[in-house]
């Protein structure tokens, strides 16, 4: 029930991410302007005049920096954003169904780290690094934990191919019997894309850390990847865990970008909620209880199946 | 009109607020302008466009602010705020700077100030002047004639805690940073993201404290209250929990303003619960710059992080209870403590961590004398 769109759903998917990314930024500035007593319409025009802002903004130069990576850093953590939904399906259609989907969001969106790291790093700066470093550490404990999540849904539905994930739960949302793949997925995505509560790696407390020494074009690039890869992450979690786009009434599509704007804003909702949570903290936490209940989740999933 | 006016016209002001020692008064005054219009805070001078001094920068400051300034990309404007009068009309002339068109064009193309030179890339936004010279040969470098394009000197290096040799890099925390007590200089040693050795400076004082008033009986219950709000603010705000730091800020501007006690209880308690409440903060802010238990401790800084954070919220509910409970508030003795323990409190502890445990301790230098003014 999933196909391959035509050419023209290549030039399509950026620009329903845009809208969502955008949509989802909104969303984020309109809760801190409530929680701030602030003007609620005047913050939801916030994330178009932050643009407009960045454009006109001059771009910054610091001593002694590796220019191409430095800038190049926003470009790639854009392109993997992008690339990390061309698996994602809207309804019937997907920009590519690869047999191996799940493999390449996986892929794409570990090039995140590379450009994370290069944004901290390529700057030549002791704060940027320092961002750098956390969203590495970061990795290592989200990661494991996300990939045996995959692994878990893969086991599901016999395929790594999304398509056929999404037909597997014709009769039952995977989220009803892997309820902490889901939870454990959703964790990861928020980490994923180093947002609240994980945005340790863009820390206030080092002056946004990887964010620390860009501004104009760049900055905005480089803040647009991240909403994007959220935004990817977030509509992943439809045809993995919420049925794709089965629903009744709607069409099929607009089931999928339902779901993934109720995803989209539980995620901005909940990392409000909640303080940073420094790695120091969390790898323990990651190790010792995600790890284990990942694994059991996948053995009991395999146990079902079989 | 052409494009780039218009797009000025809807760039949104991000002010990063330098705190001057004896700026309170106008820190404050500004913090509430900002967050009445709706503007977002800058946390680094790159993501700044205004760039507001809040009180009077001495000679050092002055020096260093200069070359922050040289760090804000254009669109920019600096304001240089002195009291708590004016804030409105100094941030309206600011945001005009920011549309003209022409004056910025002009800044985009102005070359950095001669007198500061350009920044080294270890220490982008804090650098100290006596550690910033053309020649960028201190700091204990001994790297002859292997300096970097741009000369930088290269990373010296040394054990770290777990004796591997990794690069150290010496970056200054404050006087130009956000959420950070004014005034206040940590020089930092550093390797990945672990301070490995610190030395404390102080600039200047700037004439008396404003939570400490001079010659006068006791402190007023408001102006402690505020006092306590301010910390837990800024701890809140460093442990990134923007929106209950935001909650504490608006009960601590109401607080100055002289809200009766009464308005201020309830929505003082629904904050101060629902941070205690928070597991995750318990669990992120235990064991963070825990002082030594002996009797040289002020009994106000005992503890950890968590203990400090609870302290201030007990205290700022008791003070509006009726009768009020007597105020504790932190004066000279604690802040000397704070100065001499910091190189033993953050040595070996991460970056992140040793954010936490400054603004835990919240240090206002503006009490001491004007004549000690080194440490560590």
């Amino acid at each position: 029930m999933v196909e391959q769109t035509a050419w023209w759903g290549t030039l399509l998917l950026p620009v329903v991410l845009a809208v969502l990314a955008l949509a989802a930024a909104t969303f984020d500035a309109t809760l801190a302007a409530r929680s701030a007593g602030g003007d609620l319409r005047a913050a939801a025009a916030a994330p178009l005049r932050s643009v407009a802002g960045l454009l006109v903004q001059q771009r910054r130069r610091t001593l002694a920096a590796d220019t191409l990576l430095w800038r190049g850093a926003g470009i790639v953590l854009l392109v993997a954003a992008v690339m990390a939904a061309l698996v994602t399906p809207l309804g019937r259609w997907a920009v590519g169904d690869l047999s191996v989907g799940v493999v390449w969001f996986n892929a794409m969106e570990i090039v995140a780290w590379a450009a994370v790291w290069l944004a901290g790093w390529g700057g030549n700066s002791a704060f940027a690094l320092v961002g750098g470093y956390r969203f590495v550490a970061q990795g290592l404990a989200y990661e494991l934990p996300h990939m045996f999540v995959l692994t878990t849904v893969a086991i599901g539905a016999g395929s790594l191919r999304v398509a056929d994930i999404v037909a597997a739960q014709q009769d039952l949302w995977f989220v009803v019997w892997m309820p902490i793949a889901f939870v454990v997925y959703l964790v990861s995505v928020l980490a994923m894309a180093f947002f609240r509560p994980f945005d340790q790696p863009v820390g206030g407390d080092i002056g946004g850390g990887a964010l620390a020494e860009l501004s104009g074009v760049d900055r905005l690039v480089f803040v647009a990847g991240r909403w994007v890869l959220l935004v990817s992450g977030a509509a992943m979690a439809v045809p993995l865990f919420l049925g794709g786009g089965s629903g009744p009434l709607l069409p099929d599509w607009a089931w999928s970008l339902v779901k993934t704007a109720a995803v989209l804003a539980v995620l901005v909702w909940a990392g409000r909620r909640v303080p940073t949570v420094r790695m120091d903290r969390f790898t323990e936490v990651a190790w010792m209880v995600l790890i284990p209940a990942t694994l059991l989740q996948a053995l009991f999933v395999s146990i079902v199946v079989i | 009109m052409d494009l780039s006016a218009r797009l000025l016209r809807l760039t949104p002001p991000r002010p990063l607020v330098v705190g001057a020692p004896g700026g309170t008064a106008a820190r404050l005054a500004v913090e509430r302008a900002v967050r009445e219009r709706g503007w977002q805070p800058a946390m680094s001078p790159a993501e700044a466009n205004i760039l507001v001094v809040a009180g009077l920068a001495g000679h050092t400051l002055e020096a260093c602010v200069r070359q922050v300034w040289n760090l804000v990309p254009a669109p920019r404007a600096r304001v240089d705020v002195v009291g708590r009068e004016d804030v409105a009309r100094l941030l309206d002339t600011a945001l005009r700077v920011l549309g003209d068109v022409d004056q910025q064009r002009a800044e985009a193309t102005r070359p950095p100030d001669a007198d500061t030179g350009h920044v080294e890339a270890e220490s982008h936004h804090d650098v100290t002047p006596d550690e910033h010279h053309g020649d960028h040969g201190h700091h204990g470098h001994d790297m002859g004639g292997m300096d970097m394009p741009g000369s930088v000197p290269m990373a010296d290096r040394a054990d770290d805690r777990d004796g591997l040799t990794l690069d150290q890099l010496h970056v200054p925390l404050g006087p130009v940073l956000p959420l950070w007590p004014a005034g206040l200089i940590v020089h930092t040693r550093l390797q990945g993201d672990v301070v490995q050795h610190v030395t404390v400076e102080r600039l200047g004082a700037g004439g008396g404290s404003f939570w400490r008033p001079p010659g006068d009986d006791g402190p007023d219950v408001h102006r402690a209250v505020a006092r306590w709000l301010d910390s837990s603010a800024r701890l809140l705000a460093l442990a990134g929990w923007t929106d209950q730091s935001v909650v504490a800020m608006r009960l601590r501007d109401e607080a100055l303003t002289g809200a009766p006690a009464a308005a201020l209880r309830r929505p003082l308690h629904r904050w101060a619960g629902r941070v205690r409440r928070s597991r995750t903060l318990r669990w992120l802010l235990a064991g963070i710059g825990s002082t030594p238990d002996d009797p040289t401790t002020p009994a106000l800084l005992a503890g950890d992080a968590l203990t400090r954070l609870r302290r201030w919220l007990d205290s700022t509910e008791n003070a509006l209870e009726q009768p009020p409970a007597p105020l504790a508030v932190p004066g000279m003795r604690e802040t000397q403590w704070t100065m001499d323990a910091l190189p033993e409190l953050l040595a070996g502890v991460e970056l992140a961590a040793a954010r936490l445990v400054v603004a835990s301790l919240d240090p206002d230098l503006d009490v001491l004398s004007r004549h000690e003014a080194h440490h560590g």
